[in-house]
């Protein structure tokens, strides 16, 4: 078998999705120039995500230089310190909505512990998964998994960020379905998650429900909770086939969609270029997918094969309930979409762990004897 | 065999990745819906998100006197807006303006959801709101972000009481009249006239809004204005009314139940139209209070009792007998009947108002200036009551006036078939007896019996007695006049008005009532006074019309539940009016 340094495919895919980034914030800024007359905000968008950019490509490319298996041992203390971090946001945290979800950093910006804590978990669950056997049957495990996972869940569910919180979940449980669990051990895995769930629903607040009853019905409050839904099928509706280019757009200059140029991106992408431009994006991601399941299929180290699990399950849960909440497909959450939204966090998160996963393959030959 | 097989753990991520992609297409096929299936519908619902219209109120014309002193105009006030999708807690936001303006928080909310409009569109709740609410909400104004107030006008009425049935006032639009008129462009909460002439006059006096397309962010807030319709102000008025006329008039009637009305006779214009107790029609713009709404109700101050209220003509009636008795032949002007005092008929004595004096004998002339009631009561006795009722009709007292004004009543005249089919009991000759001097069934209102008068004085040719001397275009000023309407002609011969007319002006020359001579002006009056039921409590008239060869204008005060047992009192009170008018025009040959 023929192995190349570079995961080229893998490479491709993800720089044409910060590419796809960058260009639609910048078609944005000129809409709203055209709208209003002037550069706004999103203007603004696009200069602070190049320079994201350029300091995410930096740790990047930083990050090639230190050998994945370094987090073995990483991932406790910096485990321990991200939760401590997402027990300070809920007292020092700010946030819209009365959520609180971010800590000012000297006032220049702030920072999504929540964000960099889906990393986090992915390693410390890669970790868990992967000790030595001798000590940990499969049982245990998986206790000591759900130990390390759920506290993590129910801190973020406090701030509170449902999306984020069932999404650490979700990446949990795709890394336990490469466990060696039988189908038999999945399918009691399933049933216990159903019960859970049961008792999330349970414990959410009013407007997380309202959110949730929003999704399945989004015409019975279209004043309120429906409302963002509304506006972000239009948006998406009112593209067509080619989009409403810089003079056409109107929903995102006139910011119609609430926080289009975070959460509800795919809508901006969908209005600014129409079927052909969201098409493309879908594509960008199903590449993304089979390029990082090609990169996984190269691996021999159980560790990096888990640490390719979950960083593939955190992009495609994240994209397809992103995208999916822009059409009325999945309910409002306040996740991102991974490449594209606009915010340091998240992007600095998935450039990391784009690095990491091209960090596996190069050094998957060393495991090779 | 403790470890899943590398094999096992990659078909496992094969099966992820096929459903991950699985779910993408799925994406993109709700994509081709939304987009290329629907692409125009949304297109159309986005273009619809942007653009706005915002109407603004046009100013209300004004309303002015024929001397151009304003009546009704516009003031700047503040109204309460509420603009749904930025309210943040719209029970707290709202329950501040409740609070503050006392209307109750439910009906708030009732008038925001009926308002039917987009979450942007800001829903006006509270109109012409005090300055202290205004100051107070401006303080809560950073709390209240769905809470807006908004500069405004209001209707203003500078003048006061100052013919406030006139006027009327304005209000904001009822939901019966909503539905009736939303096709002329009407929307909640407009403001409307209610009565008088702000109804009378209502599509006059009311512009045309301005409207303005334009393009607005998710806030609501303007962006670009795409397009303007500029707004129309509503046509000014200026009435008949002279405004120092009203005020005499409306001094004269004081605190006491009545009308007063000075008429042109020769265009049917109304100079003064005066009715009281009166009200203060501003109360009613920033909302009337409890205790004045009471205190009103309890004295009849909204009702018009000038052109609404119904009252036993008494011995002003006797125009209408004696003309029956000259056109039908039964009298002539020399005619003599002799008074006694008193009339028996059917075994009942019918006493004049002079019993137990007498007149002695009588003929036409002397019969007016004495009031002769035996006189009348032979002339209708002998006339009879068909021929009395054919020319109660034709001097209109059972039809309306069509004066210019919403509500006005008509007066009433006795038939033996309504007698009979009423009281079951037929007519008896007392009964024509009674009508001959105004008593008993018949009913005038007081601006039909200025009208009868009028045409009187004008031999048989009345004029539409009218309010709307011309309106005046905001934009060109050019004024439209008002073109007097003939409403009636009498048909009755000149020699019976002209002998008429003799005795009326015998009447201003004689006893208390010659109090009434303004100068050399020769006059012609008549007095009344109605029997009410109660002891010594009349309703008491006076009308009277000048000069009598070229007459200039028509007059009339009348009293309900009169101040006074004789109308004759009422004289001096008469010859104010007519003082007044001729010092104020009767150097002009003409009421301009």
């Amino acid at each position: 078998m023929k192995s190349h340094r570079l995961p080229l495919f893998f490479l491709i895919s993800v720089l044409l999705l910060l590419g796809f980034s960058l260009a639609t914030f910048y078609v944005a800024s000129l809409a709203e120039r055209y709208t209003l007359g002037h550069f706004g905000s999103y203007y603004s968008y696009f200069q602070k995500t190049l320079l994201l950019l350029g300091l995410s490509l930096i740790i990047a490319v930083m990050l090639q230089f230190v050998n994945y298996r370094v987090f073995r041992y990483l991932a406790i203390p910096v485990y321990v310190i991200q939760t401590g971090l997402l027990v300070a946001v809920l007292f020092i945290g700010t946030g819209m909505y009365g959520s609180r979800r971010w800590i000012s950093i000297m006032g220049l910006f702030g920072l999504q512990p929540s964000e960099i804590q889906k990393l986090v978990i992915i390693l410390v669950v890669a970790l868990i998964l992967t000790l030595p056997q001798k000590r940990l049957n499969v049982g245990l495990k998986i206790l000591l998994v759900i130990a390390a996972v759920v506290p993590s869940v129910l801190l973020v569910k406090k701030e509170p960020d449902l999306g984020s919180a069932s999404l650490l979940l979700g990446i949990s449980v795709i890394m336990l379905v490469h466990f060696r669990l039988t189908g038999r051990q999945l399918l009691v895995l399933g049933l216990v998650l159903a019960l859970v769930a049961g008792g999330l629903w349970l414990s959410l607040r009013p407007y997380q429900r309202t959110r949730i009853e929003t999704f399945l019905n989004p015409q019975a409050d279209p004043l309120g909770n429906g409302y963002n839904v509304i506006q972000s099928i239009v948006a998406t509706g009112s593209g067509g086939m080619w989009g409403r280019g810089i003079k056409g757009s109107t929903q995102a200059p006139l910011s119609f969609v609430p926080v289009q140029y975070a959460d509800f991106v795919f809508s901006l992408v969908g209005e600014l270029f129409g079927f052909a431009g969201s098409a493309l994006l879908v594509l960008l991601f199903i590449m993304l997918l089979w390029s990082t399941f090609l990169v996984f299929r190269s691996l021999t180290d159980d560790f990096a094969r888990y640490i390719v699990v979950g960083i593939g399950a955190m992009w495609f849960l994240q994209a397809a309930v992103s995208m999916g909440m822009t059409i009325g497909l999945s309910p409002v959450t306040g996740i991102p979409l991974p490449f594209i939204s606009y915010g340091g966090s998240s992007l600095l998160t998935q450039v990391a762990a784009a690095s990491m996963v091209v960090s596996v393959y190069r050094i998957r030959d060393e495991l090779r004897f | 065999m403790d470890k899943l097989p590398r094999f096992r753990q990659t078909r496992r991520f094969l099966a992820v990745t096929v459903f991950f992609t699985v779910i993408l297409l799925g994406i993109m096929a709700r994509l081709y819906f939304l987009q290329v299936v629907k692409g125009s519908y949304y297109a159309g619902v986005a273009e619809d998100n942007r653009l706005r219209i915002i109407s603004t109120d046009a100013p209300r014309g004004e309303i002015r006197d024929r001397n151009g002193v304003i009546l009704a105009t516009d003031v700047p006030s503040f109204d309460i807006v509420v603009t749904t999708y930025d309210l943040k807690n719209s029970d707290q936001e709202l329950g501040v303006v409740a609070q503050l303006t006392g209307v109750k928080l439910q009906t708030l909310k009732d008038t925001v959801k009926k308002a039917g409009v987009g979450p942007f569109t800001p829903i006006t709740v509270a109109r012409n709101v005090s300055k202290v609410v205004a100051l107070k909400l401006a303080e809560q104004e950073p709390d209240l972000p769905g809470i807006q107030l908004v500069m405004s006008t209001k209707r203003s009425y500078p003048q006061g009481t100052l013919a406030a049935h006139v006027l009327g006032y304005t209000g904001e639009i009822a939901d019966t009249e909503l539905k009736k008129l939303q096709a002329d462009g009407y929307v909640m909460k407009d403001t409307i006239g209610k009565d008088g002439v702000e109804l009378q006059y209502e599509s006059l006096l009311r512009g045309q809004k301005s409207q303005k397309l334009i393009e607005v962010d998710a806030g609501g807030k303007a962006v670009k204005t795409l397009q303007e319709k500029p707004g129309v102000p509503g046509k000014s008025i200026i009435l008949t009314i002279d405004a120092r006329l009203q005020k005499t008039c409306e001094g004269l009637l004081g605190d006491n139940q009545g009308a007063a009305i000075i008429m042109d006779p020769r265009n049917g214009e109304l100079l003064a139209l005066a009715s009281a107790p009166t009200f203060d029609p501003n109360k009613f713009i920033s909302g009337i209070s409890s205790q004045d709404w009471k205190t009103w109700s309890a004295k009849g101050s909204l009702f018009d009792r000038a052109i609404a209220g119904t009252f036993p003509p008494a011995s002003t009636v006797k125009v209408v007998t004696g003309t029956a008795g000259l056109e039908t032949h039964t009298i002539t002007d020399r005619s003599i009947i002799y008074c006694g005092g008193g009339l028996t008929v059917g075994g009942r004595l019918f006493k004049c108002w002079i019993w137990p004096g007498r007149h002695g004998n009588e003929y036409l002339y002397k019969a007016y200036a004495d009031s002769c009631d035996v006189y009348f009561f032979t002339v209708a006795r002998l006339t009879g009551i068909e021929s009395m009722d054919i020319y109660a009709h034709k001097f209109g007292i059972d039809k309306p006036t069509g004066i210019d004004l919403p509500g006005e009543a008509t007066g009433f005249v006795p038939t033996p078939q309504w007698k009979l089919s009423k009281y079951k009991e037929p007519w008896y000759e007392g009964d024509t007896m009674n009508m001959g001097i105004g008593q008993g069934y018949v009913l005038e209102t007081p601006i039909r019996n200025i009208s009868i008068y009028s045409s009187i004085a004008m031999n048989g040719t009345l004029w539409r007695p009218h309010l709307l001397k011309a309106s005046v275009d905001p934009v060109t000023k050019a004024e439209t006049q008002t073109t007097p309407v003939v409403q009636d002609t009498l048909g009755i011969s000149n020699a019976t008005l002209t002998a008429v007319k003799k005795g009326l002006n015998l009447v201003s020359k004689t006893g208390g009532v010659a109090r009434i001579q303004v100068g050399n002006i020769e006059i012609c009056a008549k007095t009344g006074t109605a029997e009410t039921g109660t002891p010594n409590l009349y309703h008491t008239w006076v009308l009277a019309f000048a000069p009598m060869d070229n007459p200039q204008v028509a007059v009339l005060l009348m009293y309900e539940n009169s101040p006074y047992v004789r109308s004759t009192s009422m004289a001096p009170l008469v010859h104010r009016m007519l003082q007044q008018y001729f010092d104020l025009y009767g150097g002009k040959n003409g009421s301009n």
